[in-house]
């Protein structure tokens, strides 16, 4: 057989060199590709999540998540005023409860040493006032507004 | 602005840009390369045309042999950061990983053309073999992603 010297066309070498498509674009491809799978994986744990979330007893957060108020770091050292105001939060809740209607989700208040004035509902039950509100607030009024806005979140199932 | 802001924008800055620094500079470093390769390899192949380089164990035997020559031609291509950011991207999803695929045509052919140089006045160069080698671990991490391609064959230049 003899040999005939022939070149290789061009574009014939494209496909095995992997020049067929511009590298800016298969990234663009490659990103859309990644960034839609990440996407819908995130879809998919919001959907379960609260698939899940609304068939979890109270009873049943409360044994889960009783950690989530230990985490916390809880004031110690309460000057006489702010345990004054302590005792008043914990009485208006005890009032608030009678009335609540939330039948086997214990509710308790824990006091958050943090400056800033906040206060949220834990999951299991737990109510955290930060050392920041119990400074703001003096009022009783106040306080029941603010534990009967947690509480309506116990309510809500939405904490 | 205090210290500790101008402080934090400045990690951040060096967190992201040190990263896509490399890649930007992968990009336009690594292409510059690889157009450069290219129109050498074409010019150097238009140039050996004449030369085939075949795997095959027969040619024409009954042609008296003038010399016959061991030729050998290896080629280490390094990849760059923007190609290693389109394999990994691909790692996940799966199909051609087409940012690697030119490395090794690059090796493939640079490494015959490499042969060919050893021995320019063979007429023929047969049984030709083609083996990768792993030098730099390409995927253990600080590993260096590379493409090693050794090619060796026997020229044989045919008594006039």
């Amino acid at each position: 057989m003899k040999f005939t010297p022939r070149a290789l066309p061009p574009e014939a070498a494209d496909a095995s060199r992997g020049h067929d498509r511009h590298p800016l674009r298969e990234l663009a491809m490659l990103v859309a590709a990644v960034g839609a799978i990440c996407a819908a994986l995130y879809l998919i744990a919001v959907l379960v999540a609260d698939a899940v979330v609304t068939r979890i007893s109270p009873a049943t957060e409360a044994k889960l998540f009783s950690s989530f108020a230990t985490n916390l770091p809880q004031a110690t050292a309460l000057s006489p005023e702010l345990l004054n105001r302590q005792a008043t939060a914990d009485r208006l809740l005890t009032h608030l409860l009678a009335k609540a209607n939330l039948p086997g989700l214990p509710v308790n208040l824990i006091v958050w040493d943090k400056s800033e004035t906040n206060a949220v509902a834990l999951p299991g039950g737990t109510i955290a006032v930060t050392t920041g509100l119990l400074r703001c607030l003096d009022e009783e009024p106040g306080m029941a507004f603010v534990l009967a806005h947690e509480l309506g979140h116990f309510h809500g199932r939405d904490h | 602005m205090s210290n500790e802001a101008i402080a934090a924008i400045l990690a951040v800055c060096l967190q992201i840009g040190i990263p896509v620094g490399l890649i930007t500079l992968g990009y336009f470093a690594g292409r510059y390369a690889e157009r450069k390769h290219y129109e050498s390899i074409h010019q150097r192949e238009a140039h050996f045309l004449r030369l085939p380089a075949v795997s095959t164990r027969q040619w024409d035997t009954d042609r008296p042999v003038a010399e016959a020559r061991m030729v050998v031609g290896s080629v280490v291509i390094s990849a760059d950061y923007f190609k290693r950011l389109l394999a990994s991207l691909r790692n996940i999803i799966g199909g051609r990983m087409r940012s690697y695929e030119s490395l090794l045509d690059r090796a493939r052919r640079e490494a015959i053309l490499r042969l060919k140089e050893q021995f320019p006045d063979a007429d023929i160069i047969v049984n030709l073999r083609m083996e990768t080698s792993t030098i730099g671990g390409t995927n253990k991490k600080g590993g260096v992603s590379a493409v090693e391609l050794v090619a060796y064959g026997t020229a044989i230049k045919y008594r006039a």
